[in-house]
């Protein structure tokens, strides 16, 4: 759909419940309802359902533009628009031009970032274009089983790597979120041969790990439109309790996998930047000292 | 695996009427000459009732 939207930036207060936190930022959305991809797991499906989830393009960009000045004006400090949450930042980039405009946009802001996140290799626009600190590329990488199975239509792992390699050759500066991690046959082999690939091709400036989390009817849904391959995706032993009210795996092994990951990154690089994402204190409080807190993906610090 | 996104083609894009003649809604209708362009007074609307949710979000994709 092309159309307008009132509303471009919201802002999000880093809390998700009492216990479970992210860090404030605003959310910069002018694609909404979705995207291409049919990542089995996507919440956007789950949000925009009451809305009917086709893709929107809003196009009135003067008013995102202007709402962006606005938040500005009235902020000190750093300040994050964080154009991943809501949708990918780059699968469509090619029919919008959005980083031709928003890249240049926010090199003239000392202190307001532009935080893209993608699964995609659409990079053309830009390799363009001249690179700024107030840019920050952030891929989502999975194991390539997972991305196989559970991200339908996205890039490869490889495509994904390439792309951020060319992105960070060109002058921009990159990182990557392993989320949502997910528990499947040969896992530990699986993640590790992603890491060895993503660290041996870049040098992120940060990698944010998370893992599955789903609201109970989300899953419902999930399984509605994706049938058996969203069952074997929720054919585990979720536990409930956490203050966002999302299923996720249990404590223990979330702190495997956080664990494994973590001495995998740290095998390539012993002082690379490791945050977790969206989790809760208990895992928190184990990892407290094998992550950097208050730094993840979704912000610039 | 590959990629889908430049390949992705809609089969049907919605036009809200009051964009309709705006040059960046024509420059991206151009990029895709055979889609159906159905042209809508309102932009919110309700998912059809017939249509179960997890339907609704895949057909969605194309539109």
């Amino acid at each position: 759909m092309i159309g307008q939207a009132s509303s471009f930036v919201g802002h999000f207060d880093g809390q998700l419940g009492s216990t479970v936190r992210c860090c404030p930022y605003y959310k910069l959305v002018p694609i909404s309802n979705g995207c291409p991809y049919y990542c089995t797991y996507c919440y956007l499906g789950y949000v925009y359902r009451k809305f009917t989830s086709f893709i929107k393009l809003n196009i009135n960009y003067d008013t995102m533009f202007k709402q962006i000045r606005k938040v500005l004006a009235h902020s000190s400090g750093k300040v994050s628009f964080n154009m991943g949450e809501m949708l990918d930042s780059l699968a469509l980039d090619h029919v919008t031009n959005l980083t031709t405009m928003l890249i240049p946009f926010f090199s003239d802001f000392s202190k307001a970032y532009l935080m893209l996140l993608t699964k995609s290799c659409n990079v053309d626009n830009l390799l363009a274009i001249e690179p700024n600190d107030q840019t920050v590329v952030s891929w989502s990488l999975n194991s390539q089983h997972a991305v196989s199975k559970y991200e339908l239509g996205t890039a490869s792992i490889d495509e994904r790597i390439k792309a951020a390699k060319l992105c960070q050759e060109h002058g921009y500066r990159i990182r990557f979120r392993v989320d949502p991690g997910i528990l499947h046959p040969n896992w530990q082999a699986e993640y590790a041969n992603l890491i060895q690939k993503a660290l041996t091709a870049t040098r992120p400036e940060n990698i944010t790990l998370g893992m599955l989390r789903l609201l109970p009817r989300h899953f419902r849904l999930a399984i509605e439109a994706y049938g058996n391959r969203a069952r074997k995706l929720c054919d585990h032993n979720f536990t409930k309790g956490a203050s966002d009210g999302k299923l996720r795996y249990p404590p223990k092994q979330r702190i495997e996998f956080y664990t494994f990951l973590i001495n995998a990154i740290r095998s390539f690089d012993k002082n690379a930047s490791i945050s977790l994402c969206r989790e809760t204190p208990e895992v928190w409080n184990i990892l407290k000292d094998r992550c950097e807190l208050k730094k993840c993906n979704c912000v610039i610090w | 695996m590959m990629d889908t996104a430049k390949t992705f083609k809609p089969k049907t894009i919605l036009l809200w009427q009051k964009v309709a003649t705006h040059p960046e809604a024509q420059r991206i209708l151009d990029l895709f000459p055979s889609v159906d362009v159905k042209l809508i007074k309102h932009q919110r609307f309700s998912p059809p009732r017939d249509i179960p949710p997890g339907q609704a979000l895949l057909s969605g994709k194309k539109s």
